[in-house]
């Protein structure tokens, strides 16, 4: 059976966008909480390097996709806070469309094989 | 002994001397590292063997420099901010350099009312650029690429052409309704250029490389 832990290290740089975009819809996060829910939402497959995702927030911010503030978490540490611009949505639908395109072409692909 | 906070303080003179810079973004690296050692700890684990793991998995210093340094100093959004200044600033100087030059008196009627309306549209289209930059066509267009190709040999040509007519030089009569139309047109052509380099720089961003990231191969 495919083994889904072997997921090259290109595809998991190309996703880091579209997931770090579609989690920010839901409201602003900060790096480490970013990082835990994709991790625990595959199961521990997308295992990002933590300090690498901060460049990469970095760059998004200077793209004018998302935007950053200084707050403090419950227990007073400061922490940086992003949130989704009105171009990081543009983005993400962009993103969602071509991702779903992919899925789409081998979905179908996969169905065919399997008649 | 170990101590966690002079272990975060060494770690930080590491970053440091590895070209992270301070405050940001150091200061969020260090709060990542606090929280990992925080929920490691939480789990159960020695300070010590929290701080190693958090350290572990933030990243090597010198990876972590060479990603930071691939965000440009200048984003999108600053360049666009240039557009627009460019955009809102050489608007009213259009407009106040062509009422000047085609006072009543100098020039006939019909020479006036072409001018002045070349010089609306130029307005407005120049007013609206930095909003309809996104539904310019696209630049590999070949027509857009002909404009632009005619757009700059005449931007280098002009000046000097204009130069030459003032100092007397050259004599071609071209008469003050022709050459304001040259100039705001060239104003537009320059307008236009400006918002597909700014496009293109955010397209040129948006394909840039992704992140240094590995994936967990259980």
């Amino acid at each position: 059976m495919y083994n889904v832990s072997m997921i090259p290290k290109e595809l998991v740089a190309a996703s880091a966008e579209p997931l770090i975009l579609s989690l920010l819809v839901r409201g602003e996060s900060y790096g480490y909480a970013i990082i835990q829910e994709v991790r625990g939402r595959s199961g521990g497959k997308l295992n990002w390097t933590d300090g690498m995702l901060y460049p990469v927030l970095h760059r998004m911010e200077h793209r004018g996709l998302i935007e950053s503030r200084w707050g403090e978490s419950e227990t007073g540490r400061k922490r940086k806070y992003y949130s989704l611009k009105k171009d990081g949505k543009a983005a993400m639908a962009k993103h969602h469309e071509q991702w779903s395109l992919v899925h789409g072409v081998l979905a179908g692909l996969r169905k065919e094989q399997n008649v | 002994m170990f101590e966690l906070e002079q272990a975060i303080a060494d770690w930080r003179q590491q970053m440091l001397a590895a070209g992270i810079k301070t405050p940001v973004p150091l200061a969020e690296l260090e709060s990542h590292l606090r929280e990992e050692v925080d929920q490691q700890m939480q789990a159960g684990f020695s300070a010590q063997a929290a701080f190693e793991t958090a350290v572990q998995r933030i990243g090597q210093a010198n990876a972590l420099k060479d990603e930071f340094e691939k965000t440009p100093a200048t984003g999108p959004l600053l360049r666009r901010r240039y557009l627009s200044l460019f955009c809102f600033a050489s608007v009213p100087l259009l407009l106040l350099v062509n009422f000047w030059a085609l006072e009543p008196g100098e020039t006939s009627s019909m020479g006036r009312f072409w001018g002045l309306a070349t010089m609306s549209l130029v307005a407005v289209y120049i007013s609206g650029l930095p909003y309809l930059r996104r539904r310019l066509p696209s630049p590999q267009n070949r027509l857009v690429q002909t404009a632009m190709l005619i757009g700059w040999a005449f931007a280098l040509v002009w000046p000097l052409v204009a130069t030459l007519i003032s100092l007397g030089m050259i004599h071609l009569n071209l008469g003050i309704v022709v050459e304001m139309i040259i100039w705001s047109v060239g104003a537009a052509w320059f307008a236009t250029w400006l918002a597909y380099a700014v496009s293109g720089e955010a397209d040129t961003a948006e394909n840039a490389t992704g992140p240094e990231v590995t994936s967990r191969q259980d």
